[in-house]
């Protein structure tokens, strides 16, 4: 790997520290999911690359936290439990401010960086 | 080293990392990373290919250890379980860093008024605030080469001494408390 793809993960890297709550939070607004089924939704559908030593840290902060909540289902289709997520009360308005907060900041930065091509 | 007994082994060293935690979360997390290894297995993938995300068992724990010392910390209200925890922030956390320091500092001042304090006790004469005809002044145990030196407090010393063992142990727990909380509200604001 050289010196400038090294840069340019680490610049990826603080970039997705800053969103990956944020997309975490609007997956589970869909439905309730389980660790690695949001892993790949988020890899494949969000772009993001995370491990699983980022995601599950996270779940169980967020589950602390009160903005997600989590219950063991054993399903008829697998053959052992998984532990599924679900968004709180407080992890929907959470993910609203932050939707919120990301699509006001994204449509003016994209509009400022965009100024000169206009 | 087939892929089962790979993950089991993996997942053993985890269980031991964990040792610290809460025995329910420390089955939780075990569980949990068992069945999403399990899963990736059965999808196809490699022991080591499925275990690659997660690091070494020390980086996997650490995260989880931390959130268990802080949150025990904070809610148990005990100075030795905010030590412990700041301790495992101090090299990447400034704000744990100079929290300890601040303690620590603040915990040398209590021993240093506790000293004085027991010093007097034994040797009421020899310790003080003492004051010579060359406007001298000498704090604590008089040096036997001071001559003439008049203690200048009296009884106030041991006043002053438990007055500053009580403050500087209020600073030092309030450094730790601050700097805990600030640890946790950085950590609730960053993924």
């Amino acid at each position: 790997m050289t010196s400038s793809d090294k840069s340019s993960d680490t610049r990826r890297t603080q970039l997705y520290k800053g969103v990956l709550e944020l997309a975490l939070l609007s997956l589970l607004d869909e439905e309730p999911q389980y660790g690695l089924r949001i892993l790949d939704r988020l890899r494949e559908g969000a772009g993001l690359d995370l491990s699983e030593g980022t995601l599950y840290p996270l779940l169980h902060r967020l589950n602390k936290a009160g903005l997600i909540l989590s219950e063991w289902r054993h399903e008829a289709d697998a053959s052992h439990p998984r532990k599924y997520y679900a968004l709180t009360a407080i992890g929907q308005a959470e993910l609203n401010a932050q939707r919120h907060d990301w699509l006001t900041l994204t449509q003016n930065l994209n509009a400022f960086l965009l100024r000169r091509s206009s | 080293m087939n892929d089962a007994s790979t993950i089991h082994i993996w997942l053993n060293e985890l269980e031991r990392a964990l040792a610290g935690l809460p025995e329910a979360s420390r089955r939780d997390i075990v569980n949990e990373a068992r069945a999403h290894l399990e899963d990736r297995v059965a999808a196809g993938l490699s022991a080591r290919s499925a275990l690659h995300g997660f690091g070494t068992v020390k980086d996997y724990a650490r995260p989880f250890i931390e959130d268990f010392l802080l949150s025990r910390a904070i809610t148990s209200n005990h100075s030795l379980h905010m030590i412990k925890a700041l301790v495992t922030h101090s090299a990447r956390s400034i704000v744990a860093f100079l929290g300890l320091t601040f303690a620590a500092a603040f915990g040398g001042l209590t021993l240093i008024n506790l000293l004085w304090l027991i010093d007097k006790i034994g040797s009421p004469d020899k310790v003080g605030y003492f004051t010579d005809a060359g406007a001298n002044n000498y704090i604590g145990r008089l040096p036997t080469s001071a001559l003439g030196a008049t203690e200048q407090l009296g009884p106030w010393w041991y006043v002053l001494t438990i007055a500053g063992i009580i403050l500087s142990l209020f600073l030092a727990r309030l450094c730790l408390r601050l700097s805990g909380f600030a640890i946790v509200r950085a950590r609730s604001q960053s993924a």
